[in-house]
């Protein structure tokens, strides 16, 4: 046989060969590397024509500009909500981190992590200044105490809280020994070496370079945002590498939280499209969280990033760290999903 | 059930969704496959159904183009302040509209011929089916088809990297 021409090669794919034909081609498909390239070439042309086509039926419904998007309350909801997770958790782990003091610090940054209120009823729960009738003055030593507090509130916690704020909250509980109850069990190497870190903060702030202005800084924020844990965390300059600690489904929204850098975590919300949205909508109006938080948390850098899957879910990235580390961490989860 | 009935339960969404590609504007396209089951209506025998209302909506369009263009002008307007009603309700995101812009410039791009053989192909049309209603020799399909899709490619990754290199200027 000769040769196939392009249109052949079409006419076969598209199974308009009759019986003989396409035995004839396939058999010197078999033995042709350059009509087997071509044959190749025809299939993903093919392909991405029957594509393309589609995308024709797509109505123009008009785009989301970036500065819309965040109108919605749906979606500002469960980003804050993320971000006040992760603000938590990435905050406790940097208590840690920073008394092993590693010589991968580049850059340092303060973090304010609001504890999310939710209800009436756990906002007063998540206030520390409600909780023990006592006004605490806003110093220094107010992130051990804050942490002490959340564990006692961890004891009593409902059932009805969010299976990841606790979680949040157990790290917090964990790293201070002199925390009550919540952490019987004697801690890891790296959690002891943390611990007089965690009993008196401003001493420890004292004693890095940058302490003092990190103590009256901390204390500029708790003037504010007296329910407030300060938090240092620290952003590296190196390859993330993704690791998987959890991945939250209970909601329409799906919350998966990602370590990106030893201590260093991100969470990404995914949001089906469309059919799904009115749910959230609704479930947004109840758990809408104050302005307070929301103006906390732009202060503390949470930076996130958002995009359109290829199924169509709206995705949102965000993390104590840049919107060039979100983007390189973004490269690194599944292609479906980027 | 009458013929009538049968033919437009069977092929209108195909019809209709072939002239909306075609057209770019579904009222027009409801309109014209309307207009080709009525002619159906009188036409005594159709050998291939489907061949023939495919011929005649092309048909159709193409008459239609050439002596209405004002009420064509005046549907588009219709069409677009739909869709200004439905941005409102169902927003798409930016690749996808992306998507669908580069996809219509890139069928528009092709010529005529092959635009509407492989438009026909995707509504399932076979090769003996798109030789009747575009009046081809059904030896020639294939060919016109092969350019068609080559065509379509080529101009769709080249808006692609149009914009790849915008976006790598406007960043830098």
């Amino acid at each position: 046989m000769q040769h196939p021409d392009e249109g052949t090669i079409h006419a076969w794919i598209d199974g308009e060969l009759s019986q003989e034909e396409a035995t004839a081609l396939e058999a010197h498909l078999a033995e042709c590397a350059e009509c087997s390239a071509s044959a190749a070439e025809a299939r993903g042309l093919v392909a991405a024509s029957s594509r393309i086509v589609s995308a024709l039926d797509i109505v123009p419904g008009g785009v989301i500009p970036a500065a819309r998007a965040k109108r919605r309350p749906w979606y500002a909801s469960a980003q804050l909500r993320a971000a006040a997770a992760i603000a938590i958790v990435a905050g406790a782990s940097m208590l840690v981190m920073r008394d092993q003091k590693k010589a991968a610090m580049d850059s340092v940054l303060t973090v304010s992590a609001p504890a999310p209120a939710h209800t009436p009823a756990t906002a007063e729960a998540d206030n520390p200044v409600a909780q023990s009738g006592v006004p605490t003055a806003p110093t220094a030593n107010a992130p051990a105490e804050a942490a002490r507090d959340l564990a006692k509130e961890k004891a009593a916690s409902t059932p009805s809280r969010e299976r990841r704020e606790d979680q949040a909250r157990q790290r917090v509980a964990e790293s201070p020994p002199s925390a009550d109850a919540a952490a019987p069990a004697p801690p890891p190497p790296a959690m002891a070496v943390a611990a007089p870190l965690a009993r008196s903060a401003a001493d420890e702030a004292a004693s890095t370079k940058a302490g003092k202005a990190e103590r009256d800084s901390a204390q500029r924020r708790f003037s504010a945002q007296l329910s407030d844990a300060v938090v240092t965390s620290v952003a590296t300059e190196s390859a993330p590498a993704l690791k998987e600690l959890r991945s939250d489904s209970s909601t329409a929204v799906r919350e998966t939280t990602y370590e990106a850098w030893p201590g260093i975590q991100v969470v990404l919300t995914d949001a089906a499209p469309v059919t799904m949205r009115k749910s959230i909508a609704q479930r947004a109006g109840v758990g809408a969280a104050s302005s307070a938080p929301r103006a906390a948390l732009k202060e503390a850098r949470i930076n996130s990033i958002s995009w359109t899957d290829k199924r169509g879910h709206a995705m949102t990235l965000s993390g104590p760290v840049s919107k060039e580390q979100l983007e390189s961490i973004r490269k690194l989860l599944p292609e479906d999903k980027r | 059930m009458t013929d009538v009935e049968r033919l437009f339960r069977t092929y209108n969404a195909a019809l209709v969704r072939y002239l909306t590609r075609r057209l770019g504007d579904r009222d027009w396209a409801e309109e014209v496959a309307q207009e080709t089951f009525v002619r159906a209506l009188r036409q005594e025998d159709i050998t291939n159904e489907r061949a023939w209302l495919f011929a005649v909506a092309t048909n159709l369009v193409r008459d239609e183009a050439r002596k209405d263009a004002r009420r064509r002008q005046h549907l588009a307007l219709l069409a677009e302040q739909e869709r200004e009603r439905e941005r409102d309700t169902e927003p798409t995101s930016l690749e996808q509209a992306q998507e669908a812009a580069f996809a219509r410039k890139a069928v528009d791009a092709l010529a005529e011929r092959d635009r509407l053989a492989l438009l026909m192909k995707e509504e399932g049309l076979d090769y003996s089916e798109i030789a009747e209603a575009l009046e081809l020799s059904p030896g020639s399909v294939g060919t016109t088809l092969s350019r068609a899709r080559r065509r379509l490619v080529e101009t769709y990754e080249s808006l692609q990297r149009e914009r790849e290199m915008r976006e790598k200027n406007a960043a830098s």
